[in-house]
């Protein structure tokens, strides 16, 4: 009962180290097959609409450039407003608010780590779950809406790239949801369809706290076509959501630090 | 090693620790304390996990919450029972060695899955283990790394007894090596197997404190108290008071509830006692054996 306290060498694992450990580790845990299937539903069905819009379309005699804008109107209308933020909800609140909830969080926690490299791992995990859930059923959607006409791969490609960003930044903010409160996917689903689908209608001010007006201005301008909705430059819809990206992720860092683990 | 001064934790109106002071040192020291007691809370402030409403907690010297170091030298073992389920027990303690920057993971991972017997190469995942195997994994990711201080929440449940005694056995060698174990349990015979030292915990206070000679000789010194069911309650009753065997009595119907700081003076008594008074004795059953009564006894005491 007197030994003494054994000496020891400090060891710290390193920040990369550590946020790639958090990555393998989540990134199977996040990924469900009932997730899988439920959100890879949800995508087939924005393809399979875009089919059936992109043929009546090309039936009514439009000129390509309207169809490139039906297009991206609906890549907009469903893959970024619906299917990117939903699926991130999923995979960013619960990725880390899981291992919250089944207590094994303290098996990430109670470790010589930095906190936010195991966020960054934790938000990374998410993104990669979610990534093709989010940037296929967008980019085809998108496309197949188009009726493929001339300039729908670069429609295409603009959905594609609208959508991944937006998937960093929704999932990053959502992994400090997961922390934050409790039932994380009713408060996000909340956020999700009254202020993300609502606040572009409330006004410039409000348009401007939201994500979906920087997603659809990438959609917008990557696609080099004039839709009708680009608010902000590339590079204020590029500044803002990598903002986004960093911001919730040195927020979650400072909330793991704080929590009260099972 | 570890030192816990005035710690209180309050969780909106529930008190789960209250005002609790100890210092544990190197060897193996035992929470005793029935289910809800604080123990669990109080292995959670110990490691940082959640803030102590007041007081404060030393591992080591530092404060588990704030010192990265200090928290590679904590070994958790926590009560609840969820692992990374997809992962195989190789995968999971392998995990936990590297998060605890151990130079060579999957060695170290093998050696501690063996140590609790194990076999490192079964790639079931630990979704599909038994309750004592997850166990098992759960004791190796908190060996893994070779820890100073190890804290074992309730580590025996679900282990068959061969299981149990290798365990405490490997608990001893821990901490005849120089570490500090510290080991939850609620039940009091597994409990005297396991430490020299035990701290008794009930309703977030520490009741007692000693060996277990020393606590088993308090619980014993406290009142029991038995139910008589005879056909004449009264006259059992004034002769169990006059003979000064009983500290007190409640006479119902068709029994009587007795007091007695001396249960085996008592037993030999009340047969004869029957017989004398003629009266048909059917049963005689101890209402206070359980734990939760010694516990209650023992903060009442203090």
């Amino acid at each position: 009962m007197t030994a003494p306290t054994p000496p020891r060498t400090r060891r710290h694992v390193p920040s990369l180290r550590a946020a790639a450990l958090t990555y393998q580790v989540l990134v199977r845990q996040v990924l469900t097959p009932g997730k899988i299937v439920a959100l890879g539903a949800l995508g087939a069905l924005m393809m399979l609409v875009g089919w059936v819009v992109g043929l009546n379309a090309g039936d009514g005699g439009q000129s390509a450039a309207e169809l490139l804008r039906d297009g991206a109107g609906y890549a907009d209308g469903f893959g970024l407003i619906i299917i990117v933020p939903i699926v991130s909800l999923v995979f960013g609140s619960s990725v880390l608010g899981e291992t919250r909830e089944d207590g094994t969080l303290v098996y990430l926690w109670l470790r010589p780590m930095a906190r936010a490299p195991v966020v960054a791992g934790a938000a990374a995990a998410a993104a990669t779950a979610a990534l093709p859930l989010t940037v296929i059923p967008t980019a085809a959607g998108g496309w197949l809406a188009a009726d493929g006409v001339a300039g729908s791969a670069d429609l295409a490609l603009a959905a594609a790239a609208a959508a991944a960003l937006g998937t960093a930044a929704y999932s990053s903010l959502f992994v400090l949801v997961g922390l934050l409160l409790k039932k994380p996917i009713i408060w996000g689903i909340g956020y999700v369809l009254l202020w993300e689908g609502l606040a572009v209608g409330l006004g410039d001010f409000a348009a401007r706290l939201s994500l979906r007006g920087y997603t659809r201005s990438v959609l917008s301008h990557l696609g080099g076509i004039d839709y009708g909705f680009d608010p902000y430059t590339t590079t204020t819809a590029l500044v803002v959501l990598a903002a986004v990206s960093v911001a919730g992720l040195i927020l979650a860092a400072v909330r793991l630090n704080r929590l009260d683990v099972a | 090693m570890v030192e816990v001064n005035g710690v209180s934790k309050v969780f909106g109106d529930v008190v789960a620790v209250s005002d609790v002071s100890f210092s544990v040192r190197a060897g193996v020291t035992a929470l005793l304390g029935p289910n809800g007691a604080g123990k669990s809370t109080l292995f959670r402030v110990m490691c940082g996990l959640t803030p102590p409403t007041k007081g404060t907690v030393r591992v080591l010297g530092a404060d588990a919450r704030r010192d990265r170091d200090v928290r590679g030298r904590i070994g958790l073992a926590p009560q609840q029972d969820g692992l990374f389920d997809r992962l195989s027990a190789l995968q999971f303690v392998t995990l936990a060695a590297a998060t605890e920057a151990v130079a060579e993971p999957e060695p170290a991972a093998r050696r501690a899955l063996g140590v609790v017997d194990l076999d490192p190469d079964d790639s079931k995942r630990v979704s599909g283990f038994s309750k004592g195997m997850r166990q098992r994994v759960k004791l190796a990711a908190a060996l893994v790394h070779d820890p100073d201080v190890l804290i074992l929440d309730e580590p025996l449940t679900g282990l068959d007894p061969v299981q149990r005694r290798r365990m405490i056995e490997l608990f001893h060698g821990l901490g005849d090596e120089g570490r500090c174990v510290l080991v939850s349990s609620h039940v009091l015979e597994e409990v005297a197997r396991l430490g020299s030292r035990i701290l008794v915990i009930a309703q977030g206070r520490l009741a007692a404190t000693g060996d277990y000679r020393e606590l088993r000789e308090l619980m014993d010194d406290r009142p029991h108290r038995i139910r008589i069911a005879v056909d004449r309650p009264r006259q059992f009753a004034a002769a169990l008071v006059e003979s000064g065997t009983a500290v007190g009595v409640s006479v119902g119907a068709d029994s009587l509830v007795v007091d007695t700081r001396d249960v085996d003076r008592l037993g030999r008594e009340v047969a004869p006692l029957a017989q004398r008074l003629e009266a048909r004795l059917s049963r005689v059953v101890p209402l206070d054996e359980d734990l939760e009564s010694v516990f209650r006894y023992l903060v009442e005491k203090r």
